[in-house]
C-alpha cells in the first residue's frame, strides 16, 4: 500500500485538490465549489481523485468560512462582556483612519453593534491586583439576556486580564452553567497580551466566527469520513501550520487568512528542496499579488496581520501582503493624462478585451497577448481563444494614443507599471525589513507570476526567479508541508537588568504544559513535538519588539545576556544601528508548538528528450530593451528534458501558466522541474 | 476611472519625457518616503514618533519646494516643509550649503510650526552638485521651556515656551556637531529619549539620501531633475482642474478661537476665510482674521498654509501630495494676524487652536463650493500634558504623560452620518490605549466610550463624542492643556445642529470641583481624584427633523441617542417595548405631529 497525502484548498470559485504519495507521485484535481455547502465540493475533488481512499493518510484543508463570514458580516450572533466603562474599545479602535485624507471614507461597521456590548463591574490593574472584585450577580443576569437575545456566541475581555486571569475564568465557568451550548471565548485564552484594543478585536472575531467553523468542522468531518478517508484530519492556519478540527473550533479565528499561507509553504518546501535559503514568493492571480519572504528557510510571521481595516488578529500569521496588479489589472490614464496600472481588475466577467466578452478596458493580459508572450490559440491549454484584435484596439485606444506613445511601447509600459507595483512592494518586504533582496531569489506562481517574475527579479537585481513545476496548484501543494502548530503567549514586561526570572519560569512552564497537552490530545507522540520558548524584546518604553529564542532551561543571567546580546546583533541588522548602553525590557513569553508531520518528497523528474522536440512555435515578440520586435522560440514545457539550457528570448507554455524568459535571461530545468531563470550581470 | 479621449489629452507630463517613467519614478518617489517613514518610527524613542505617527517626511527640489511627501504623514506638519527647507537654504545660505551636511531647525518663525516640530534636512548632492533636499520632521515630546512637554498656556512670547534652533549644522560635510547636541540635551527633560528621536530623523533623511541616490544612477540627473518639476505640474494639472469647474465666486466662513488665554478680555478671536474662484485658481483670504494674540494660539505662515492645504487634500484626495497643490492658491494674510504669527509671538498652541480653525473655515468655504465632498465642523484637538513623579515599585522617576484624544467627525451631505471616533483631520495622530498608559504611567482611566447625546443633529448627524474619565494615583502633579471648543460649538449646516465641543473637569461633583479648562497652563490636581475628560463630537448636516426615523431609532436602541432628545430634536417619538430583547416602536402619529 501506497501511503498518500491529500490537501484540498477551498476557494469561492473552485476547489482544488494535489495529492502527492510518499513515492514522490502527483495527483492533482479542481472541481467547482458548492457554497454554501463547501464540504460537498471537498467531497466531490475526493471522489473524482484516483486514490483509494482508505490509503490516504493525512488529509488536509484549507478553508475560508471563517474569512468569509468576517468580511461579509455573516458570523453568529455574538455579545461582548467588558469590563465597566470599557464596551466602546471595540468601536473607538485606535481613532486612526485607513485614508487619511478622504472626507466621503467610513469606517466598517463593529462586528457587535452597541446594544450587545454589555459591562461587568470588576476592575484588575497593570500589575493584575484586583482593584474592584467580579459582579457574579451581574454576570449571570447579563447571562440571562444573552439567553433571551439569542446569541450563539460570547466574547470576553477585560481589562488588564492578560496580567490576572481569574474574573475571566470564572465568567467563563458562570457562562459554562447558564448558557450550555452558547460558544465562548474569554481573551486570557485567545490572546492574553495588551493592549485592549487588539486583544478585544481578536477575541471578538474568534468568537464571531466560532460557531460557524464550527459547524462547518463537522460537516467537513462526517464527509471525510463518508469518503472513507481514514486518516488524520488537519486544517490549515494562517500561520502557516495546521491543527485539528476540535482545535480550530477553540482558535477558530487562526483559520482567517489562511489561504495566501498555502502558496508560502509550498515555495519554502521547494527553496529547501533545491536549496535556496532566501527567497521571496511572489504568488499572482487575476486581481492581486501576493508577496511574502522566506529568510533562512523560514517564512516570516507577524502578529500585526488585519484581514480589513480596523480589524487587527494578533495570532502570529505567515507576514503576506497583497496588492492590486494581476493578469486582469487595467491600464487607464488619469485626468493630467498620467498612465498607471491597477489596482482596478477587470475581474473574470468582462476580463480582459481579448477574452472578448464586453470588457474594452486594456488589462496585463491584454499587453502580453499583444506583445506575443502569450498565443491566442495557447492560453489555457487552448480553453480560452484569446482576440489580439480586441486587445490591439483596447491598447492602441485607451492607452497608446492619449499618450503619445506606438501599441508595443504602450503595452510594454502596461507591464512595466505593474511589475514597478510588484518591485515596490517587495523593496517594503525586504529593504523596510533590512533585508537585501540581491541575496534573494524571486519564487513565482499561480497563474499570472511566471510571466511577470524574471522581469521582477530583474528590477530588484535578485539572483534569480524560480518557477515550480505546477505554478496554478502551488498554493494547494504548500498545505502538504504544514506541520501542526500553536502558539501561546504571555504578556510579562520586566527589565532585563532585573529581570522575574521566577515568573518567566513559571509562564513558560504552564504554556510547555499547555502546549504539550494539546498537541498530545492531537496525536502526536512526544518525539515528534518541538517546543520553542521566545522573549519579545525591546528598548525600555520603545515600542519595536524583536523575537528572541532563549533555551528550554530555567532563564539565569547568563542566558539573559546572551538574549540581551542576540537582540543587538539583530536589531543592528534590521535598523542599521544599536544603542549597547540602553536598557532591554521583556514584553511576552511565547511558546510556539510544532507537532512534526510527515513531509511528502519531491522526486526528481529525470526526462528525456530535445528542445527542438518541445518547441511548439516561433513567432515575434516585443522586448523594448532588446530594441523591439525580436524572434521567440516558443515551447511545451510537458516536453521539455531536464538539464537543458534555454536563452531568451523565450515563452515556455504550460497548461495552467506561461513562462517569460526575457533577452539576455538564461532559463534551466533543475531536477526536480523547476525553472530557474538567470540573468547577465550586465543584463542589469 | 478617466475615459482617455482620442483628443489632444491634457497632460502634465514634461514634453519629451516617457510617460511610463514618468509614472514609474513618481511611485519610486512615493516607495522612498514611505522607506523614510519606516525608518524613523523603527529607531526613533518616543511613542509620540513610533505610536502617534506625529512626523513628516518629503523630498524636495533645489529650490526647496516639495515635490513628493508622505499620504499617511501628519497633515499639519506635512505642508510646512517647503517652508522648512526653504529656510534652510536662507539661513545656511546656498553657497554654504556642502555634501556631507546635515542641517537641525525648529524655528516657527522660518518655516516652522511650533517648537516641539523639529526638522532633519539633508541636500543631496550628485556629480558634485546640489540637486535636491530630504526631509524628515517629527514632534518631540519636549524641548525645554517652562512647562513639561513645552505646551505654556501662560507664554506671551516663545522666550516662555521652549528652545528655538535656527537652521544650524547638525553634522557638517560628515562630522557630527557633538556641542550642538550637548547644548540640545542640557536643555530637554527626557534626553535620552531626545538623542534617540534625533538619531531616528537623521537616519530617516539618510534612507531618503540613499533611495534617491539608487534613482539617479539608475536614471540619471536630467532625467530625475525633470521628474522632480513633473510631479508638482501633474497635482497642479488636477487640482487646476478640479477648480475650474467650480463656478466663479467668493465664499465664506467665520470661526471664532474661544479667546486669547493671555488677554484681559474673554472674546473670542475671529478666524475669517474668503475664498475666490477664479477661473483654475483659488484665493485664500485669511484678512477678516483677528490680531495676533497675546497667548500661544497663533499659527505661523507655513502652519497657515499646511492647515489649508490639508483639507484641500481631503477634498480631492487622489491627487498626489506635493507643492503642486500650493501653486493652485493665492494666500492672503495681513501682517498683524492670528494666522500669521511674527518671532516672537507665542506659538505652542497653534494646531489645537488657529489651525483647527482654518480646518473648520476651509470646510466651512467647501461645504457651499463642493457640498457633496465636505463635512460640518468636526471634533477640536486637545494636548494634555501631565507631569509628575511616579513612586510606583519603589521607583522615584518623572514623568510626562501625554494625553489626546479622538472624536466625532461632521455630518456630509451625501456620505451620510459623520464618522465616530477619528483623530482631528490636520492633527491625524493615533491614540495611545488605557492598558498602555497604566503600564507606563501612573493613571487609571475609569473608562472610555461614546458620549450620549454628544452629536451634532441632524439628517445626518455628526460622529458621537468621547468621554474618558481617569484618575493620577500617585503623588501631586501638575496639567497643561492646549485645546479650544469649550465655549464655541462645531457648528452644523444647512439646518443641521452643532454638537457640544470638549470639557476638563476636575473632581466633578464634590466640593473640590473646578474646571481645569482645555487651555490651562501649571493645574496641580491631588492624586486619586476623578477627572472628567470630553472630547467633543461633530457638526450635524440638514434639518434633524428629516432624519430617518428608523436611523433615529438605532441611535436610541444603541444607547447613543437618548429617548427625550430623540422625540425634542428630531422629532421621533420612540417606545421602549422590551429592554431584554432591545424592542423599540416608533410611535408613527405622535411623530408625524412632532414633525410637522
Amino acid at each position: 500500500m501506497v501511503k498518500w497525502s491529500v490537501a484540498t484548498d477551498t476557494g469561492g470559485t473552485f476547489t482544488d485538490l494535489i495529492a502527492l504519495s510518499e513515492n514522490g507521485d502527483i495527483k492533482v484535481g479542481k472541481t467547482p465549489s458548492t457554497p454554501p455547502d463547501f464540504e460537498e465540493g471537498v467531497l466531490n475533488a475526493v471522489n473524482q481523485l484516483d486514490v483509494d481512499p482508505g490509503d490516504v493518510h493525512l488529509f488536509y484543508h484549507g478553508t475560508t468560512v471563517s474569512t468569509n463570514a468576517l468580511l461579509t458580516r455573516t458570523g453568529s450572533k455574538t455579545a461582548l462582556l467588558s469590563t465597566k466603562g470599557f464596551r466602546d474599545v471595540l468601536e473607538v479602535r485606535d481613532g486612526s483612519r485607513e485614508e487619511m485624507y478622504d472626507i466621503t471614507w467610513n469606517p466598517p461597521e463593529p462586528l457587535i453593534p452597541r446594544y450587545d456590548r454589555m459591562e461587568v463591574p470588576e476592575r484588575v490593574n497593570y500589575a493584575g491586583e484586583i482593584l474592584n472584585s467580579l459582579d457574579e450577580g451581574e454576570v449571570r443576569r447579563l447571562a440571562g439576556l444573552i439567553k433571551k437575545r439569542g446569541h450563539e456566541a460570547v466574547a470576553v475581555c477585560f481589562i488588564h486580564a492578560y496580567a490576572n486571569t481569574s474574573h475571566e475564568r470564572r465568567v467563563k465557568e458562570i457562562l459554562a452553567e447558564e448558557l450550555p451550548g452558547v460558544y465562548v471565548s474569554i481573551s486570557s485564552e485567545i490572546m492574553p497580551e495588551p493592549p485592549e484594543y487588539e486583544r478585544t478585536t481578536t477575541t471578538v472575531a474568534n468568537a464571531y466566527v466560532g460557531p460557524v467553523l464550527s459547524r462547518y468542522m463537522s460537516k467537513l468531518s462526517a464527509a471525510v469520513q463518508e469518503a472513507g478517508v481514514k486518516g488524520a484530519v488537519l486544517i490549515m492556519h494562517s500561520g502557516g501550520g495546521t491543527m485539528t478540527p476540535e482545535s480550530a473550533v477553540k482558535y477558530a479565528i487562526r483559520t482567517a487568512t489562511s489561504g495566501p499561507a498555502g502558496g508560502v509553504l509550498a515555495a519554502e518546501a521547494i527553496a529547501g528542496t533545491i536549496g535556496r535559503p532566501n527567497v521571496v514568493s511572489l504568488d499572482i492571480g487575476g486581481t492581486s499579488a501576493d508577496i511574502a519572504t522566506i529568510e533562512n528557510g523560514k517564512p516570516r510571521l507577524t502578529d500585526e496581520q488585519q484581514p480589513e481595516w480596523g480589524l487587527p488578529l494578533r495570532f502570529p500569521a505567515i507576514d503576506v501582503v497583497a496588492i492590486g496588479a494581476g493578469g486582469g489589472s487595467i491600464g487607464w490614464i488619469d485626468a493630467a493624462g498620467v498612465p498607471h496600472t491597477g489596482p482596478q481588475s477587470a475581474g473574470a466577467r468582462p476580463g480582459p478585451a481579448c477574452y472578448n466578452q464586453g470588457g474594452d478596458l486594456p488589462t496585463t493580459t491584454d499587453a502580453n497577448l499583444y506583445l506575443g508572450r502569450l498565443r491566442p490559440d495557447h492560453f489555457l491549454g487552448g480553453r480560452i481563444k484569446l482576440r489580439k484584435d480586441l486587445a490591439e484596439q483596447s491598447i492602441l485606444k485607451r492607452f497608446a494614443q492619449p499618450l503619445g506613445l506606438s501599441v508595443a511601447d504602450a503595452a510594454e509600459g502596461i507591464l512595466r507599471i505593474a511589475n514597478e507595483n510588484m518591485a515596490n512592494a517587495i523593496r517594503k518586504q525586504t529593504v523596510h525589513r533590512g533585508l537585501d533582496p540581491r541575496e534573494f531569489s524571486l519564487m513565482g506562481f499561480g497563474g499570472a507570476g511566471p510571466l511577470f517574475s524574471a522581469a521582477v527579479a530583474q528590477e530588484l537585481q535578485m539572483k534569480e526567479a524560480i518557477i515550480p513545476a505546477n505554478p496554478g496548484a502551488t498554493s494547494a501543494l504548500g498545505i502538504l508541508f504544514a506541520d501542526a502548530r500553536h502558539d501561546f503567549v504571555r504578556s510579562l514586561i520586566s527589565p532585563a537588568t532585573d529581570f522575574d526570572y521566577p515568573q518567566a519560569d513559571a509562564y513558560f512552564a504552564e504554556m510547555e504544559a499547555q502546549a504539550l497537552e494539546l498537541l498530545r490530545s492531537e496525536g502526536f507522540r512526544d518525539s515528534d513535538i518541538e517546543l520553542k520558548r521566545i522573549l519579545d524584546l525591546r528598548y525600555i518604553s520603545q515600542v519595536r519588539t524583536l523575537q528572541i529564542e532563549v533555551p528550554r532551561a530555567r532563564l539565569t543571567e547568563t542566558s539573559m545576556s546572551q538574549a540581551v546580546e542576540e537582540f543587538h546583533t539583530a536589531y543592528e541588522k534590521e535598523f542599521h544601528y544599536v544603542l549597547r548602553e540602553f536598557p532591554l525590557e521583556s514584553r511576552s513569553l511565547r511558546v510556539v508548538a510544532i507537532g512534526k508531520t510527515e513531509k511528502p518528497k519531491f522526486r526528481k523528474h529525470e526526462k528525456n528528450g530535445t528542445l527542438e522536440g518541445a518547441l511548439s512555435g516561433e513567432q515575434d515578440s516585443y522586448f523594448g530593451a532588446a530594441g523591439g520586435w525580436v524572434k521567440t522560440k516558443y515551447y511545451d514545457r510537458d516536453k521539455l528534458p531536464t538539464g537543458i539550457k534555454i536563452e531568451g528570448p523565450a515563452v515556455i507554455e504550460q497548461f495552467d501558466s506561461t513562462t517569460v524568459v526575457p533577452p539576455g535571461a538564461t532559463l534551466e530545468i533543475e531536477p526536480f522541474g523547476n525553472f530557474i531563470i538567470s540573468f547577465e550581470k550586465d543584463a542589469q | 476611472m478617466n475615459q482617455a479621449s482620442t483628443e489632444k489629452p491634457v497632460t502634465a507630463i514634461p514634453e519629451g519625457f516617457n510617460p511610463i517613467t514618468f509614472e514609474v519614478l513618481s511611485n519610486a518617489f512615493s516607495s522612498a518616503i514611505d522607506e523614510m517613514g519606516v525608518v524613523l518610527e523603527k529607531v526613533a524613542f518616543s511613542t509620540v514618533t513610533s505610536e502617534a505617527h506625529d512626523y513628516s517626511c518629503a523630498i524636495a527640489n533645489v529650490k526647496g519646494e516639495v515635490v513628493s511627501r508622505g499620504v499617511g504623514d501628519l497633515p499639519l506638519i506635512g505642508g510646512t516643509i517647503s517652508f522648512r527647507v526653504k529656510a534652510v537654504i536662507d539661513g545656511i545660505g546656498l553657497e554654504n550649503i556642502k555634501d556631507g551636511d546635515v542641517y537641525i531647525h525648529n524655528d516657527p518663525y522660518m518655516g516652522g510650526t511650533h517648537l516641539q516640530d523639529v526638522s532633519i534636512v539633508l541636500p543631496v548632492f550628485w556629480e558634485g552638485k546640489l540637486i535636491a533636499f530630504v526631509q524628515t520632521c517629527s514632534h518631540w515630546p519636549d524641548v525645554g521651556g517652562p512647562v513639561p512637554g513645552s505646551f505654556n498656556s501662560e507664554a506671551t512670547s516663545s522666550h516662555g515656551e521652549a528652545l528655538i534652533i535656527p537652521p544650524m549644522h547638525i553634522i557638517r560635510e560628515g562630522e557630527w556637531n557633538a556641542q550642538l547636541e550637548r547644548m540640545i540635551l542640557r536643555n530637554v527633560r527626557v534626553p535620552e529619549t531626545i538623542a534617540g528621536d534625533l538619531r531616528g530623523l537623521i537616519e530617516s533623511a539618510r534612507a531618503g539620501d540613499s533611495q534617491l541616490r539608487k534613482l539617479l544612477s539608475k536614471y540619471g540627473k536630467a532625467t530625475i531633475m525633470q521628474a522632480m518639476d513633473g510631479f508638482m505640474s501633474y497635482t497642479h494639472t488636477l487640482l487646476s482642474q478640479e477648480i475650474e469647474k467650480l463656478p466663479d465666486q467668493t465664499v465664506s466662513w467665520t470661526d471664532y478661537i474661544d479667546r486669547d488665554p493671555c488677554a484681559e478680555s474673554d472674546d473670542p478671536i475671529t478666524v475669517g476665510l474668503d475664498i475666490t474662484v477664479k477661473g483654475d485658481r483659488l484665493i485664500l483670504d485669511y484678512s477678516r482674521s483677528g490680531p495676533q494674540a497675546n497667548g500661544p494660539v497663533n499659527c505661523t505662515i507655513a502652519a497657515t498654509s499646511s492647515a489649508s492645504v490639508a483639507v484641500l487634500k481631503a477634498i480631492f484626495p487622489t491627487i498626489p501630495l506635493n507643492d503642486g497643490f500650493e501653486r493652485a492658491f493665492d494666500l492672503v494674510l495681513p501682517d498683524d494676524c492670528v494666522l500669521n504669527a511674527q518671532y516672537p509671538a507665542p506659538v505652542s498652541g497653534h494646531a489645537a487652536n488657529s489651525a483647527e480653525k482654518i480646518v473648520s473655515c476651509m470646510h466651512g468655504c467647501f461645504m457651499q463650493l463642493t457640498p457633496e465632498r465636505a463635512m460640518c465642523a468636526p471634533t477640536n484637538l486637545v494636548n494634555i500634558s501631565v507631569f509628575g513623579q511616579d513612586t510606583r515599585g519603589g521607583r522615584c522617576d518623572d514623568y510626562v504623560m501625554y494625553l489626546w484624544l479622538a472624536g466625532g467627525w461632521g455630518g456630509r451631505s451625501n456620505a451620510g452620518d459623520g464618522s465616530t471616533y477619528m483623530m482631528p483631520l490636520a492633527a491625524g495622530t493615533r491614540l495611545l490605549f488605557a492598558e498602555m498608559l497604566e503600564r507606563v504611567y501612573p493613571v487609571l482611566v475609569d473608562g472610555y466610550g461614546l458620549m450620549t447625546d454628544s452629536e451634532g443633529a441632524g439628517k445626518h448627524r455628526g460622529g458621537f463624542g468621547l468621554h474618558w474619565p481617569f484618575r493620577i494615583t500617585e503623588n501631586n502633579y501638575t496639567i497643561n492643556t492646549q485645546g479650544d471648543r469649550e465655549v464655541i460649538e462645531n457648528w452644523g449646516y444647512a439646518g443641521g445642529k452643532p454638537a457640544i465641543g470638549n470639557r476638563l473637569i476636575y473632581a466633578p461633583g464634590t466640593d473640590a470641583e473646578e474646571n481645569i479648562s482645555v487651555m490651562r497652563a501649571n493645574f496641580k490636581g491631588k492624586p486619586g481624584q476623578l477627572i472628567d475628560y470630553w472630547q467633543g463630537g461633530g457638526g450635524g448636516w440638514g434639518n434633524p427633523l428629516e432624519r430617518e426615523p428608523e436611523s433615529v431609532l438605532a441611535d436610541v436602541r444603541d444607547g447613543l441617542v437618548s429617548i427625550e432628545r430623540a422625540r425634542d430634536v428630531y422629532g421621533v417619538e420612540i417606545e421602549l417595548i422590551d429592554n431584554v430583547s432591545q424592542i423599540y416602536n416608533i410611535d408613527q402619529a405622535k411623530t408625524s405631529a412632532l414633525r410637522e
